[in-house]
């Protein structure tokens, strides 16, 4: 019997070795993973040069394990297993009250690049300044969901670099260039102001930040005379207010980039677009792309895929140029990430002209496209652990 | 490549399984030789030159002197041992020491001689050492010269335990080389030690390592002493599991293919001695430095001054063995010392305590040692002490955080230090004797979870690194 048993044990072991290898080799490969949002690794090409430096190697573990059969499912078990330890994290993902998924940002706003990025964003803004004129110039540096949901976080997470950091921010900036929405989205925190699953803010979130920095347009330009004007039915706000937008449901069914990290069963999102009553008419191009011009701000072809969140705009693009009938006098150039794509159709509804430029992708220089534009004001709008990671900031300068 | 990959598993393994088993039994040591190569040049396609030369230049001296020691020559023999020796430690000293002399040298007179910047191929310090155990065994003709290359080299390149142990003495395996029955019962006991070393390394030492690198990562400076000690005794659970774990899948994969190594791990954090700790810690390296530095230099039977000495030989040796900077130094230093104070000053003493506290000075100790060998940086180290002894006051809302995401964690690691898990698994094949049956589910639903898991936590490999790579 002792016999018997050792072959039971031996055939399962070799069936799991030789079972999970076979089903490896039969899966055809994947170019691009919707969960992740990345292309896999690919099988290296063979090459003499490769394998002697060792890169063969390494390209080949990669591959192998970006295309290990139902990959997702084993990442999906080994959060499982996480949870049921009692960790209250996973791949830098805190679990949270109310479903969220809230990512942890560790060590991001300490690192130099970090601080590196702040240095960058001072003197752009200071240049700017000086050509355009005290208030015409901001830095929206939007607080993540880490920063505004910090009651929602497990007991004794420590979040307080992200606060910290934005107090740096605010410090180093010249007066009143500094569009703080921490409060204002603190006061609204039980509201739906960033998504369960990914890591944007929402249309709602992106709201309230956009009513904040109208008004601080306004107080600021209010001194040099050049306010917009207030709407001529008196007593209104400059800026389309609230009640003037229809919410739109576009998606109930988002999962976005947060969830992909830890691929575990947690409830859908809701993308919503503000549709405003009486909208002003506007273009929109990309990348200097005359021939294929848009009158929509969406693409619906997102909300079939798994990178919803892209409807706006289609995604990141390097240039996005739209002309409004919106008489406002005001020409903004956005230099944005993700966080201004449901941001900144609430600025078609109140702005002749807006470029958003995405530094990451963008490869004029800057300098040259804004002496070739008639720009009123400038809104540097990115999100706080976005701006301390990105390595295009450099760019600015050119 | 390494055991914990999937690479290894679902590429390496299975081939090896098939051509080793199918093909004629005649052509076993070439297969395995084959694929240690491959296995060696995964990583480093080059050293497996450097690999080869060690080999062959140990195989020839190892032939000449078995023939002088025929010849009567045994002072022309006694030469042939030292060029070996004198060529392995050479290889060793040129490849993992000489940058560190280099900026020793410079340190000291203001020079910048350039250092040479050579990565360490891997597993150097084992192979060499085990490629000196033979030929001075083979000196003192407590074993036959091996007469064939291949099985020579099958035995220095085998891929079980070519990157991290155990050190297997030639002798201990002579006999296997040539004549080796690979049964169901070593197959499974093979299967058995395998899955129990993938569970340690990637389950237990990788996951309590994120700890470690979360705490080590944190400004030390307002490093409160709790998180501290958290830090240091996470790092403490990480070596143990990862090396023991290591070990333990070499001793299994050994079993498939019929081989026997030694043990190399033995509860060492059950100790109640620091002297029992190196009884039970790396095993094969202490006895390594026992059969061939300590007791050739007299051992103990040369008067205390001797033996304090020698002492003090085998453990800077120890030290320096682990990796090539300072910190090694002192952690060799620091055993040395407490070695001799426990052997001449505080051994009556010690053996009055109850165990507990016995066991409890031990851990202080080792766990004081890893300190010092966790930071190359001597300076840091010294500056993570004063954490622990409360330079950045005693606890804060993060450690309350982090220990309670790692308590179930850290049961398991103290359970799993225990010869505790083992007792238990053969109360329960005691208990259920007549129903073994349910005993074999049970043990095929343990493997079967250790090994899924261990999948998915390496597919999920944002998080496997491997620490024994500079030794």
């Amino acid at each position: 019997m002792k016999k018997t048993q050792n072959y039971m044990i031996i055939t399962f072991f070799l069936l799991c070795i030789f079972g999970f290898s076979a089903a490896s080799l039969c899966k055809p490969d994947t170019v691009f993973s919707e969960e992740e949002n990345r292309e896999l690794a690919q099988m290296p090409k063979l090459s003499l040069d490769d394998i002697v430096s060792g890169e063969f190697s390494k390209d080949y573990d990669a591959y192998l394990s970006d295309q290990f059969v139902f990959r997702n499912q084993w990442i999906g078990v080994k959060t499982e297993a996480e949870r049921l330890a009692g960790k209250q994290e996973v791949n830098d993902i805190y679990f949270a009250k109310d479903d969220y998924l809230i990512e942890k940002h560790t060590g991001t706003f300490t690192d130099p690049q970090a601080a590196a990025n702040l240095v960058y964003l001072r003197s752009f803004v200071e240049e700017q300044t000086a050509r355009l004129g005290e208030g015409h110039v901001m830095a929206l540096i939007a607080p993540n969901a880490l920063c505004v949901l910090e009651d929602k976080l497990p007991a004794f997470a420590d979040a307080r670099e992200e606060n910290a950091y934005l107090d740096q921010i605010r410090a180093a900036l010249p007066a009143g260039s500094f569009v703080d929405v921490r409060d204002v989205l603190a006061e609204h925190k039980e509201e739906y102001l960033y998504y369960r699953t990914d890591h944007h803010w929402t249309t709602l979130g992106a709201w309230y930040a956009y009513e904040t920095w109208a008004k601080a347009l306004q107080a600021e330009n209010a001194q040099d005379g050049s306010a917009p004007d207030s709407q001529a039915d008196g007593g209104g706000t400059w800026y389309t207010p609230r009640e003037m937008y229809q919410q739109e449901t576009l998606t109930t069914e988002f999962y976005g980039t947060v969830e992909a990290k830890v691929n575990c069963e947690t409830p859908a999102d809701t993308i919503q677009a503000w549709i405003p009553l009486t909208e002003v008419s506007y273009t929109v191009s990309f990348n200097h792309d005359t021939q294929n011009v848009k009158d929509t701000l969406y693409d619906e072809s997102f909300l079939k895929k798994r990178d919803k969140y892209a409807v706006f705009f289609g995604g990141n693009q390097p240039l996005t140029e739209i002309r409004t009938q919106a008489k406002t006098g005001r020409r903004l150039l956005v230099i944005k990430d993700s966080y201004a794509n449901c941001f900144v159709p609430f600025a078609v509804q109140d702005m002749e002209q807006i470029s958003m430029i995405d530094m990451r992708y963008f490869n004029e220089r800057l300098s040259e496209y804004i002496a070739g534009n008639d720009f009123t004001d400038v809104l540097f709008l990115y999100n706080a652990a976005g701006f301390a990671e990105d390595v295009s900031l450099a760019k600015l300068a050119l | 490549m390494v055991f914990s990959s999937l690479l290894f598993m679902f590429r390496f393994l299975p081939l090896v399984f098939i051509l080793y088993y199918v093909l004629p039994a005649k052509c076993r040591n070439i297969i395995l030789f084959l694929f240690s190569l491959f296995f060696y040049a995964w990583g480093e396609p080059v050293y497996v030159f450097l690999m080869l030369c060690s080999i062959t230049v140990d195989y020839k001296i190892g032939k000449i002197i078995n023939k002088m020691l025929q010849n009567g020559r045994r002072r022309a023999a006694r030469n042939f041992l030292l060029v070996s020796v004198i060529y392995n430690l050479s290889v060793l000293g040129f490849f993992k020491y000489a940058d560190f002399l280099i900026g020793t040298v410079n340190h000291i007179f203001g020079l910048s001689i350039p250092l040479t910047n050579l990565p360490l191929p891997i597993g150097i310090s084992f192979f060499t050492f085990q490629t000196m155990s033979y030929t001075i065994d083979v000196y003192r003709q407590v074993t036959q010269a091996q007469t064939s290359w291949l099985d020579y080299g099958t035995y220095v390149s085998m891929f079980p335990q070519l990157i991290a142990g155990p050190i297997v003495q030639y002798k201990t395996i002579a006999r296997q080389l040539r004549e080796r029955t690979e049964t169901s019962d070593d197959f499974v006991e093979g299967i058995h030690r395998f899955l129990v070393g993938l569970g340690k390394k990637v389950l237990l030492a990788n996951n309590i390592g994120v700890l470690w690198d979360t705490i080590s990562a944190m400004p030390v400076q307002n490093l409160p002493a709790a998180t501290a000690w958290l830090g240091a005794i996470a790092y403490t659970f990480q070596i143990y599991f990862d090396f023991s774990g290591y070990s333990d899948m070499a001793i299994g994969l050994g079993r498939m293919f019929g081989f026997r190594f030694l043990e190399n791990f033995q509860y060492p954090y059950t100790a109640k001695s620091i002297t029992e700790f190196w009884r039970r810690w790396h095993i094969s390296l202490s006895s390594w430095f026992r059969e061939y530095v300590y007791i050739p230099l007299g051992g103990n039977r040369r008067g205390t001054a001797r033996q304090i000495r020698n002492i003090a030989v085998v453990w800077i040796l120890t030290g320096i063995w682990h990796g090539a900077s300072w910190n090694f130094v002192a952690w060799g230093v620091y055993y040395g010392v407490l070695l001799i104070l426990e052997k001449f000053v505080l051994r009556g003493f010690l053996e009055k305590l109850p165990r507990p506290l016995r066991v409890c000075y031990t851990l202080f100790f080792v766990v004081m040692g890893w300190v010092l060998f966790a930071f190359d940086d001597l300076g840091a180290g010294i500056t993570y002490f004063t954490a622990m002894f409360g330079a950045g006051g005693f606890a804060d809302q993060t450690t309350i955080y982090l220990l309670y995401n790692y308590a179930v964690l850290l049961a398991v690691l103290i359970f799993g230090s225990t010869q505790l898990p083992k007792k238990a698994a053969v109360w329960g094949m005691e208990k259920l004797r007549a129903q073994s049956w349910i005993f074999l589910f049970l043990r095929l639903a343990f493997y079967a979870l250790v090994f899924l898991l261990s999948v998915a936590y390496l597919v999920d490999a944002s998080y496997n690194p491997f620490l024994y790579f500079r030794f």
